[in-house]
């Protein structure tokens, strides 16, 4: 429990972020009374600016490059992988994206930071950045949010992140 | 050893070996233990609500209830899956409200309104509302009582947003009120809630006697997110609501009216707190009746909001002056002011599982009360 804590509470101010809605939220909440999408352009120039470099090697850590982004338990220290669910859970269609760049190639990489639901909460390896977080009137950039929106049920289990494309 | 003293000695044994069953008559007999079940009394100023929400297996959710004058465990309420907590404005019931699946993690979603009697603690009834309500780290204004206690409302997110609405004085849902763009419920008024929104504005949505939305105004933004977002767990005492934001700019917003008014802003930085900042998981408290507020503060860079406390930050809030510095034992990450004559600071040491307390007006401390879990948030009668 110690370790979970430490990870909960401990300032993350070495990556860099850049969160927004998969477009599948964006069709699935259209003509819901949605909070709008805004420009988050400004927080992740200042995340940048305070990045550090992240590990090519050890996704079951929060440094590991891809995770640039992500908040809750590493899927891969709970059966799972950087960007699989462990087995039995399911993930969830909704999600946030960060920008993540490559420390060997130099690369801007879009990743999906995708929720793995329908178990409890795996209690492992917690990540909690939060470069760019933003208070619950601004969702789409909270992530104390249970993020399993669209799945079959919204009890979260672990979070993985996902290489979508180069930006 | 001649004769006379072996006889002496033998006598002395015999005294000592005799002894309890000669002074036991003189001790009474203890009666039967008669078992029974222990009420509360009437609330103190000075009691404490501890919301455990049980990581990392989040399903059943704890209430604490502490006396925080003697710093013991008075009892406690338990809840469901991330459940928020509210208490009657008359004191007389207590509420989880609480989302449960059918089975602990699968099966059917059912949200709740348990209620809960205040002075025995036992279940009463439940109010079955849509199972839509924000699934989230506990954050205190999810949910809100009206100042009469008629009404209970209830923050959604599906994440389209809207309010669920319980008359709890006929213990049944009424109704859902949708607050596009904005969130939580900050309820200071009889009729009347306002939420959050995503542009820094405040929705006032004015309540008729059933429950329904009579009239909706959001006014323009208060505060720009873009450059300095507030937190969204304000201090509300009465009508005010007391903001602080992450670079440590206060706004008072009085919600009493159609539309929220704001006071001028300050900042709780004056020359040489240069590097500090407000941050943790609630980080501002208030007593109105002394006019204090207190704020939750640490030492570092952009986007620390989270780190926890290493200080609160005492302020005199209509003179908007500082008044101390509180350099705390254990760094905390919730704080509340009690709301009686000599406030007590309570802080929550999440890590530690346990909440410290500290005199408001000269920063003693005054003792821990410890096994508490994964305590996240903290509030008062």
């Amino acid at each position: 429990m110690d370790k979970f804590f430490e990870n909960l509470t401990r300032a993350v101010a070495q990556r860099s972020s850049r969160r927004s809605f998969l477009s599948y939220l964006g069709k699935m909440m259209l003509g819901a009374s949605m909070l709008p999408l805004l420009p988050i352009d400004r927080v992740a120039a200042t995340a940048r600016a305070e990045n550090k470099k992240p590990n090519l090697d050890d996704d079951t850590t929060c440094d590991y490059w891809k995770y640039c982004a992500v908040d809750g338990f590493l899927c891969s220290c709970c059966g799972g992988g950087s960007h699989d669910c462990p087995p039995g859970a399911t993930p969830s269609p909704t999600s946030w994206v960060g920008t993540c760049r490559h420390p060997a190639d130099g690369r801007d990489y879009i990743v999906s930071y995708r929720d793995c639901c329908g178990k409890t909460s795996c209690g492992r390896c917690l990540c909690a950045n939060t470069i760019s977080e933003m208070p619950l009137y601004r969702p789409q950039l909270d992530s104390d949010l249970i993020w399993c929106f669209g799945a079959p049920t919204m009890v979260y289990h672990c979070s993985t992140a996902e290489i979508v494309s180069v930006k | 050893m001649n004769q006379a003293a072996r006889y002496a000695s033998t006598i002395l044994l015999a005294l000592i070996l005799a002894l309890p069953t000669l002074i036991a008559p003189a001790r009474a007999q203890l009666p039967p233990d008669q078992m029974i079940t222990k009420t509360l009394p009437e609330p103190a100023p000075n009691w404490v609500f501890v919301l455990d929400a049980g990581f990392p297996t989040t399903a059943v959710a704890k209430l604490d209830i502490i006396d925080g004058s003697t710093r013991t465990m008075l009892g406690q309420l338990s809840g469901g899956y991330l459940s928020n907590f509210d208490i009657a404005p008359d004191h007389r019931e207590m509420y989880m409200i609480d989302t449960y699946y059918s089975r602990a993690w699968r099966g059917t979603r059912t949200d709740v309104v348990s209620i809960f009697d205040a002075k025995t603690l036992n279940f009463q009834a439940e109010v079955e509302i849509p199972p839509k309500r924000i699934l989230i780290v506990p954050k205190r204004d999810t949910t809100a009582v009206t100042a009469d206690g008629r009404f209970l409302l209830v923050a959604n997110m599906t994440p389209a947003t809207s309010v669920s609405v319980v008359d709890l004085k006929a213990r049944k849902f009424v109704g859902e009120i949708d607050t596009p763009g904005c969130v939580q419920v900050l309820a200071p008024g009889n009729r009347q809630f306002s939420s959050m929104c995503a542009d820094g504005g405040i929705l006032t949505v004015t309540l008729d006697d059933n429950g329904a939305a009579k009239d909706k105004k959001q006014g323009k933004p208060y505060f720009d997110p873009n450059k300095d977002p507030v937190f969204d767990q304000p201090a509300v005492i009465g009508t005010k609501a007391y903001f602080v934001s992450y670079h440590g700019a206060i706004h008072v917003l009085d919600l009493s009216g159609a539309e929220a008014v704001a006071a001028p802003e300050w900042s709780v930085l004056g020359a040489g707190d240069s590097g500090w900042r407000p941050g943790g998981w609630q980080t501002i408290a208030a007593n109105e009746k002394k006019g204090i507020i207190a704020v939750l503060m640490h030492k570092g860079g952009e986007w620390t909001h989270k780190q926890l406390g290493d200080e609160v930050w005492m302020f005199d809030a209509a003179k908007k002056s500082r008044l101390s510095r509180i350099k705390l034992k254990t760094p905390a990450y919730s704080i509340h002011l009690s709301q009686g004559d000599d406030p007590i600071i309570y802080a929550l040491a999440l890590k530690e599982s346990q909440m410290e307390e500290y005199a408001a007006s000269d920063g003693k401390y005054l003792g821990v009360v410890n096994q508490l879990g994964t305590p996240f948030l903290v509030s008062g009668p």
